[in-house]
């Protein structure tokens, strides 16, 4: 315990005052806060229980049934990882999308913004809490998806799993940036844009790579000519799959998604999530610092 | 080490004398064309209770929302505790505030939330607790400290509020509307508590477009009307100068008799008496409001005293005048 941390123990009582903390303490409560917020969140709880029901639709075959269901054009292997795509988009949407602007919708800003904090600790401090559970949960379901997969499909190699998982964390950031930042301009959030975008833009840049024939998906024999666009983090998800299919996957998965990994050596693609998840960021603090209530 | 506090101590004390607790001065808030708080003037000194009313639409929100750091002024500023309001941090360090209904989390508990407000005013360790403990007596809430804020009355809710306010021990206290929306046992339970916090290094700036809670609660107040001042003044003072304007409503057991009501119109002071039915009259001070003088006099009468009552107060009738309640184009 530091002297200033006793002072202030001991100053409690009327009469007496309290020294105002750190900016990094209060950013510590801020954090906390949302994170205990998040434990009463019915989402939040929701996508943790997703996460942990995965190794039971992984083996009871339920995972199998219904994507094949979905996607017949995908070889027989691998059903459950091609969640993985879908679990970097969702998680953070659902987990950062919202959180900023209910907080001026349902006027807890008017509570919180008169108090001797600044608007740059809350910010960062509530991003911080969305992306640790953000990662935190994919996490569990990245790992849960490959020691599932391992045991289906046979052991993958420790060195992809890794890479992969860094390529899937990098891009998990960056989509809970871009979904935290955009939050701040819409009334209801960004969770529904961000979640749209990123599903769509994948299907429309796939759409005219398939016009063009530089992408047979139905073979399995990747495209030929790499769009540059594929380095943007909606499609982090699909390359962290090219890259742990090494192993698990045999060269079914591979094969596929080839189309979505070009010729660049992997710090390019994190760059480039890195660079969109600050932007995003960025832009979202902005609006914050200069909002009127 | 102890050379330093002690200094620092002896700093704080100077400043605590020549600044005031809040210094407004040529402040104006314009939202795209128009403006809101126009050139405002405005003290509140160490000590003080101000009550700054005016009707609708009148710019008291945008105001305290400008000295809270809530929005930023178009020209002018705003000093709290000899701090400028654009230093948020610093400024706001021992104020608390309620500004438009603010809204606690509604899965978060009394508890919860103040101890996340007192943490974030480096409030910390079992010092804590015992400060929660204590807000939550002040506001009468300390029995529902574990229940969900979402599950509690609108005037519950704003009691939490107050407490949250309360938390650091502030030396200045901001509140916009406490009572907005309240029935009237929450209104007077929360007026109850303003009253309550008084205290002679404390100082309050509240806006209200009640003039009983000025009256009831202020000191002094500041009257504002489409963003402008247009009176600052001691409620005391104000309420002794307009004394003369003062009617007042007498209800009598007995048949009033003519006899008395001459007595009335020639009492010292009395500017006009009207008997309004059998057992009850209207009487205007011009002078000295000696309304005890009239209680004597029923009584010589023995008409029997039942009722007296002040028809508007002197506050509401130089409120209505200086406000211009009555013209319709000041409804936005
Ligand atoms: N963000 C804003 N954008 C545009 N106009 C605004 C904004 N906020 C306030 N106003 C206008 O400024 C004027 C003053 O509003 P304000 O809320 O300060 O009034 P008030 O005195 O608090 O009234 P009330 O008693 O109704 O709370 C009103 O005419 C209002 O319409
Ligand atoms: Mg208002």
């Amino acid at each position: 315990m530091t002297s200033d941390e006793m002072t202030s123990n001991e100053a409690a009582g009327p009469g007496r005052k309290y020294k105002l903390p750190s900016e990094i303490s209060q950013l510590i409560s801020v954090f906390g806060a949302q994170m205990r917020l998040y434990s009463k969140s019915k989402v939040a709880i929701a996508f943790i229980i997703l996460a942990l029901v995965i190794p039971v639709l992984a083996y009871s075959g339920a995972a199998e049934t219904i994507i094949k269901g979905m996607i017949k054009a995908i070889p027989s292997t691998s059903y459950l990882l091609i969640l993985l795509p879908l679990f970097t988009i969702a998680i953070p949407a659902m987990m950062a999308g919202r959180i900023l602007s209910s907080e001026f919708a349902n006027r807890t800003a008017y509570l919180l913004f008169t108090l001797p904090v600044s608007r740059t600790t809350y910010y960062l401090g509530k991003f911080l809490a969305a992306l640790t559970l953000s990662i935190g949960v994919f996490a569990m379901a990245y790992a849960f998806a490959v020691i599932c997969g391992s045991g289906m499909y046979g052991p993958s190699y420790p060195n992809d799993v890794l890479s992969s998982f860094v390529m899937c964390a990098v891009g998990v950031f960056a989509l809970t940036a871009m979904a935290y930042g955009l939050s701040t301009y819409f009334k209801k959030g960004s969770t529904g844009l961000v979640i749209s975008m990123m599903i769509f833009l994948p299907m429309i840049i796939l759409a005219l790579r398939g016009m063009t024939g530089d992408l047979d998906l139905s073979e399995g024999t990747g495209s030929s000519v790499f769009d540059p666009l594929m380095m943007l983090p909606p499609f982090t998800g699909y390359q962290s799959l090219y890259l742990i299919d090494n192993g698990i996957g045999g060269t079914s998965l591979r094969s596929l998604f080839k189309a979505f990994i070009g010729p660049y050596p992997l710090f390019a693609y994190l760059l480039v999530s890195i660079i969109w998840g600050t932007v995003f960021l960025i832009l979202g603090m902005l609006n914050v610092k200069r909002k009127e209530l | 080490m102890l050379a330093q506090l002690f200094n620092a101590d002896i700093c704080r004390k100077c400043g605590d004398i020549f600044t005031n607790a809040i210094d407004v001065s040529g402040l104006t808030k314009s939202f795209g064309g128009f403006t809101a708080v126009n050139n405002v003037n405005m003290t509140v000194r160490k000590g003080e209770y101000m009550g700054l009313l005016g009707p609708n639409g009148a710019g008291k929100s945008t105001m305290l929302k400008v000295i809270t750091g809530m929005l930023s002024p178009t020209s002018g500023s705003a000093f709290v505790n000899g701090v400028d309001c654009k230093d948020h941090r610093k400024a706001m360090e021992t104020v608390g505030c309620v500004i438009e209904t603010p809204e606690c989390y509604p899965n978060f508990t009394p508890t919860e939330i103040l101890s996340y407000v007192g943490k974030l005013r480096g409030i910390t360790g079992p010092g804590l607790n015992a400060r929660i403990r204590e807000v939550l007596d002040e506001v009468r809430m300390w029995e529902w400290r574990d229940r969900p804020i979402g599950k509690f009355s609108k005037g519950m809710k704003q009691r939490i509020t107050l407490a949250q306010a309360l938390m650091p021990d502030p030396d200045i206290l901001i509140f916009d509307e406490p009572t907005s929306g309240l029935d009237p046992r929450g209104l007077v339970e929360v007026r109850e508590i303003l009253k309550g916090l008084k205290r002679s290094d404390r100082s309050l700036l509240v806006s209200t477009h009640m003039l009983n809670e000025v009256s009831e609660v202020c000191d002094s107040v500041t009257i504002i009307r489409r963003g402008q001042v247009v009176l600052s003044d001691n409620v005391k003072d104000l309420l002794k100068r307009k004394a003369g304007n003062v009617t007042i409503d007498v209800t009598v057991r007995n048949s009033i008799t003519q006899g008395f009501m001459d007595d009335l119109k020639n009492f010292v002071g009395i500017s006009d008496a009207q008997r309004t039915d059998e057992h009850s009259f209207a009487a205007t001070f011009s002078g000295n409001d000696d309304r005890e003088g009239i209680v004597e006099l029923v009584k010589q009468h023995r008409l029997g005293l039942f009722s007296l009552n002040q028809k508007g107060s002197d506050l509401e009738t130089s409120y209505l005048s200086l406000t211009g309640e009555e013209d319709k184009d000041d409804i936005r």
